[in-house]
């Protein structure tokens, strides 16, 4: 894909909630509360303590990814169109002064709810590689949602809650050493292949019906089977060479459907975070990442699929490639 | 508890989850497709019988093969009881 990623920034905010007293204060029975905690796997759910914005956390985030350097374009995939309305029409211009990003153009994605982010990357390639780009250019992804702001929207029945959180990472053409204005930040990832899928059966998103929403699952199933096979072969891989999954954290019992179906063994499906941090829409594939390389358990050379499911529905794969940094050696 | 037993706090169960009375179930029949359940109503199901019998669910052992039948999904409680038997 000749474009690479900078360390993702993940900025989560100051309070957790259990997800079983969103699901009780929604109404929901004993034994979908009970299915969430002990099939799903989903404990908590983090939150904007008093006080705090969502605005904070994507400029946190932003911030963090930008390392100092400047990026000509920002990007922000996002699900819910709270942007348009408690962020505010001035958000963006708000946004770019908080970043020093004065004369970069910012645009919202939001029409494929949480692909958002990762289909971002694709739109972030076709722009680094328009006519009269600079080779040094970088372009802003940022990502997340405040859950939080109704439990209606945050709640997708049988299924997953979602909560608060911010990511950032930089795509450029080529990475430099940082630190620097007009410079570019390092590649940590290089991106090598993605495969996108949707079907518009799904269409009314959480008006959806019981029968649809069942179907939607068993659909979904197939699309990120789908994508992640089409990505992995597009990259010159298999999916059974694949060395991790990055995966969307709607629930645990899904991806254990996914290992089944793909062969794919869980233990390479990166849900560390599933219990503490749950779904948070279009950020939980890079939050994934960024857990797994701060643990130590990425290695130069090793292929991540990084994927993301959105009602509608949208499935989005994306593989990378964990690159050397230079006090990282290259492993054989 | 034997395998009528079961299959009686199956048929129970699955007409609380599809909230209609089904007098009886038999072995072969389907749980997608005879009954219309998905894959959430199913665990929704197994949920109700670790109440309702001290089933213990491991989830990590729940595959496909466990979802295809009423006789499947005894199959499934029968192994449970007895590994907590041993």
């Amino acid at each position: 894909m000749s474009v690479g990623l900078s360390r993702v920034a993940v900025r989560l905010p100051g309070g957790t909630e259990p997800v079983d007293d969103v699901l009780a204060r929604i109404g929901c029975g004993a034994m979908e509360r009970k299915m969430f905690s002990r099939v799903y796997g989903l404990r908590d759910s983090p939150v904007l303590a008093r006080g705090e914005r969502m605005e904070d956390l994507l400029a946190a985030a932003g911030r963090g990814a930008l390392a100092g350097t400047t990026a000509s374009l920002v990007l922000y995939g996002h699900t819910l169109h709270m942007a348009q309305h408690d962020l505010g029409g001035d958000f963006p211009d708000r946004l770019r002064d908080r970043l020093g990003l004065h004369g970069s153009r910012f645009f919202g994605l939001s029409h494929v709810n949480c692909v958002s982010v990762l289909r971002g990357v694709e739109y972030a390639r076709r722009y680094l590689h328009r006519p009269g780009a600079g080779p040094g250019e970088q372009v802003l992804l940022l990502g997340g949602d405040q859950g939080s702001i109704s439990d209606v929207a945050r709640y997708i029945k049988g299924t997953t809650v979602s909560g608060d959180g911010a990511v950032g990472v930089l795509v450029n053409r080529t990475g430099g050493t940082g630190g620097t204005r007009g410079a570019t930040v390092p590649q940590r990832y290089r991106c090598l292949a993605a495969a996108g899928a949707r079907d518009a059966r799904f269409h009314r998103n959480l008006r959806m019906t019981a029968e649809e929403l069942a179907a939607f699952g068993r659909a979904c199933s197939d699309l990120v089977a789908g994508t992640v096979r089409r990505a992995a072969e597009a990259s010159g891989g298999s999916a059974e060479r694949l060395d991790w999954v990055m995966p969307h954290f709607s629930n645990r019992m899904f991806w254990r459907s996914f290992s089944r179906t793909t062969g794919i063994p869980a233990d390479r499906i990166c849900l560390d975070l599933l219990p503490e941090r749950g779904h948070n829409f279009g950020g939980d594939a890079l939050m994934a990442l960024e857990h797994a390389d701060n643990a130590g358990r990425l290695r130069p050379g090793d292929r991540c699929v990084l994927v993301a499911i959105g009602q509608g529905a949208y499935v989005q794969s994306l593989v990378v490639e964990v690159l050397a940094e230079r006090d990282e050696g290259a492993q054989p | 508890m034997d395998r009528t037993e079961i299959t009686e706090h199956l048929r129970a169960a699955l007409s609380a989850v599809l909230n209609k009375d089904l007098p009886e179930v038999s072995p072969e029949m389907r749980l997608f497709e005879d009954l219309a359940l998905d894959s959430t109503s199913v665990i929704e199901l197994l949920m109700s019988l670790e109440d309702a019998i001290g089933l213990e669910v491991d989830p990590d052992e729940l595959g496909p093969d466990v979802f295809r039948t009423v006789g499947s999904l005894a199959d499934y409680i029968e192994a449970g009881f007895a590994r907590t038997a041993v």
